[in-house]
Order: C-alpha cells, then structure tokens, then sequence
C-alpha cells in the first residue's frame, strides 16, 4: 500500500499542473455537491407545480377562495413543497396573503415557481378568473416539465458517454499508443511529452465536462468538475504510459 | 448586442404569461409593466425601456416599432407586432397571442427533437478529433527524424523545431473540439 502511494506521488510529480490540480479537484468535487442537491430539490419542486396548480383550480372551482385552496394543499402534501407552503402560510397571518406567495417564491428559488406566483399575485390583485388562470398554467407547466425531463433523460445518456470517451478512453490510449511508440525503445522520442499530454488531457476534460454540462442545461454547474476529470484523465494517461512501459521492460 | 437565441429564450413564457394577464382583464400597459418587472430576461428589459420612454412622453406605438425594428429573431418580431396591431388597430390580442404561443410551442418541440438528434453524434466526433490530434501531430513531427538518415537538410535543429510544433498543435486539437462542441450552446432550445 505505501509502495502503491509512493508511486503515485512519483507520478503526480511528472507535471506541476498536475500537482496543483489534484488538490484543487478534491476541493471543486466537495464544492459541487451543494449545487447538485439544490437542482434536484428544485426540479422536485418544480414537478409538483402542476399538481399544485391543478388542485388549486379543483379548489377554487369548488366555491373555496384562493387562500383556503393554498391551505389545503399546503395541508394534504407532505414533501418539501407542502413544508414550504405551510411555513409561507403561516407568516402569511401576520402580513397579506400576496407577500406569503412571494415568500413561497423566494424560497423555492426557482424561477419558474417565481414567474407562476408573480402571475397568480397580478390575477388576484385584478380579480381574474382563477380557475381558469390555474388550470391553463397547470397545463402549461405540466409540458414544461415534460420537456425538460425528456431532454433530461435523452441527453443523460450522451453527456456519460461524451465523458467517458473524453476523460478516460481517451488518455488510455494515448497512454498506450505514446508508451508503446515514442519512447526511446520506440526509436523516437520527442521531448517533454508529458508535459503537452497533461495539459491536452486537463484542457480536454475541461472542454467535455463543459460541453456535457451545456447538454444538460446546467454548464456553470457541470465546471466544478472540470478539475476532477481533468486530474484523472491526466493520471489514466500517465498510468497507462507506465504501465505499457513496464510491460516493455 | 442581444442574440437571437436570448430573444427566443423567455420568449414563449412571456407569451403565455401576457395572455393570462390580458385573459384577466389587465390591460396592455399594465400587463407589459408586470413583465417588465424582471423574470423573463431579455423581454423584460425591452418593455420596461418602453415604459420608461413612454413616462417620458413617447406613443407605445412606435417604442414598440422600435424593437420590432432592432430584434433578431422572427418569433420576437411577431410577437412584437401581434402587439403593435393590437394597440394600432385594436385587433383581438388574446386570440392572436393564443395562436402565436401555440405555435411557438410547437417550434420549441421541433428544435428539441433535433438538438438531441444533432448531438447524437457529438461525442464520437469529438473523441475524433481527440484522438486524431495527437496522432497526426505526433506523426508529422517525427517525419523530419525518419527522414534524418544521409539528409544535409535535416540538421537537430529542424528535428527540435519539428518536435517543438507537437505541443501548439495539440493545444489547436483542444480549440478545434471546443469549435465542435459549440453546437451544444448554438442550438440549444432554451429549455
């Protein structure tokens, strides 16, 4: 085991980006993971707005006024959209009503949700006809989610691939190719060839990692593990080089 | 400057978001003033500049000729114009916005089946361009070194000037799948 780490250090002492990267990339991988639970807390939320949307209408169309239809579903659910309504009703006792669903907005953080509550907030203040406001945006937004979620599920696929292609196949064969045919026992050695293959590798990752990240909607969320691939695509290529160059003897 | 793709980005939530509010019984004005409040990007910020023109004594009319003039995109012009004949002519604005939206919809569906369909492709194309870089950099410089043998042309320096070129070249391979990889944004449908 420490022969094993010795030999890592060993080989992360090859370039000096490397060595400043793989801290860096343990640091950005902790920094990401916030980021991934707040889009899957919104997308939850963002979900259950159609739902919510169509109950309210159910509500309203029942002969129940707006306040009474959002306490009900404040009430009947049990996720985090249901907690949130309710601690947003609740405050709602001691200011309006209008100020509870921009508080609800505020706190989903979503700007879908926010668009919906700021359009229910004017229909209120102008007296529309909620059921029908409700249910058209219900409709709507039940489409919306439809559509991310399809674009969702078809690029998830392609960004992985894009990835592992990119990030991994990559390096390991150019470790093996490089190992194999420009050594000096190759007969044609060039130079401070680790040095351009790290930073090709790094500056590789970066672009597929920012590329699948754009794929999926999410590019500025998708960068925190840039340094990441970066450092292991760097070490699958130095790995493989010294392997196949063991392999030779 | 606005891209097209920005103009079309918040372009059917505003659509939709105008047509409930006119639906309600909100008038124009008011409703662009709701929108203009911010949320809808690009939109936003061209009916609170109309708002603000018009405090200061301009007619909607032709604020709203002015951005039908200087936008890009020919669903914004449209919509802009659905509003300008609305103000002009008072023509039936609900039913035309609910056409417009429809429409637009049907669009964004369209461009979203051909994103996924036009990224099918991307990552075997750039493992390409990936793998390719390297390998025909690499060969390129070391043709001067097979080339060496009795040559009096090919002296070190050609050798280390060709060896040299091999790090640039794959920096150009990085650029040239970043250049690739730009379809993801170009043609993204803003969903």
């Amino acid at each position: 085991m420490k022969l094993i780490l010795w030999d890592f250090y060993e080989d992360l002492s090859l370039s000096f980006i490397l060595v400043l990267l793989v801290p860096i990339a343990i640091a950005c991988s902790a920094g990401a993971i916030p980021g991934i639970i707040e889009h899957r807390r919104r997308r939850r939320l963002e979900e259950a707005l159609p739902e919510i949307l169509e109950a309210m209408s159910n509500s309203v169309g029942a002969g129940l006024g707006i306040e009474q239809a959002l306490h009900e579903v404040s009430s009947t659910r049990r996720d985090e959209t249901g907690s949130l309504m309710a601690q947003a009703m609740k405050r709602a006792k001691a200011t309006t009503f209008n100020a509870a669903l921009a508080e609800y907005a505020l706190l989903t953080r979503s700007v879908m949700i926010q668009r919906v509550m700021n359009l229910l907030s004017a229909a209120i203040e102008q007296n529309a006809p909620l059921q029908e406001v409700t249910n058209s945006m219900s409709v709507e937004y039940d489409r919306l989610n439809k559509l991310v979620n399809m674009r969702e599920k078809e690029m998830t696929g392609q960004s992985f691939l894009l990835i592992m292609l990119m990030c991994l196949l990559l390096p390991v064969i150019m470790g093996f190719m490089f190992g194999a045919f420009a050594t000096g026992a190759g007969g044609a050695y060039f130079g401070n060839i680790h040095g351009w293959m790290i930073t090709f590798h790094i500056l590789a990752s970066a672009v597929c990692v920012g590329v699948s990240g754009r794929m999926l909607g999410r590019m500025k969320q998708a960068l925190w593990w840039a340094p990441f691939w970066g450092a292991l695509s760097s070490l699958a290529y130095i790995e493989t080089f010294a392997g196949v160059l063991a392999g030779l003897g | 400057m606005v891209s097209t793709q920005q103009e079309e980005r918040d372009l059917l939530y505003s659509m939709r978001a105008l047509q409930v509010l006119v639906g309600s019984g909100i008038g124009l004005e008011t409703s662009m003033h709701i929108i203009g409040r911010g949320g809808y990007g690009v939109i936003s910020d061209d009916f609170a500049d109309i708002l603000t023109n018009l405090g200061r004594g301009a007619r909607l009319e032709e604020e709203l000729a002015k951005i039908h003039t200087r936008s890009k995109s020919t669903s914004y012009r449209r919509f802009i114009n659905t509003l300008r004949n609305n103000v002009a002519n008072d023509t039936d604005l609900l039913r035309s916005l609910e056409q417009q939206a429809e429409r637009e919809e049907e669009e964004r569906n369209d461009k979203m089946k051909e994103y996924i369909e036009v990224l099918s492709g991307l990552p075997t194309l750039m493992l390409t361009f990936g793998m390719l870089g390297p390998i025909i950099f690499g060969s390129v410089a070391v043709i001067p070194l097979m080339m060496s043998g009795d040559n009096p042309f090919i002296d070190m320096g050609t050798l280390s000037a060709a060896a040299g070129c091999f790090g640039p070249s794959l920096i150009l391979s990085v650029i040239a799948m970043a250049f690739v990889g730009m379809r993801a944004h170009t043609q993204d449908p803003g969903v």
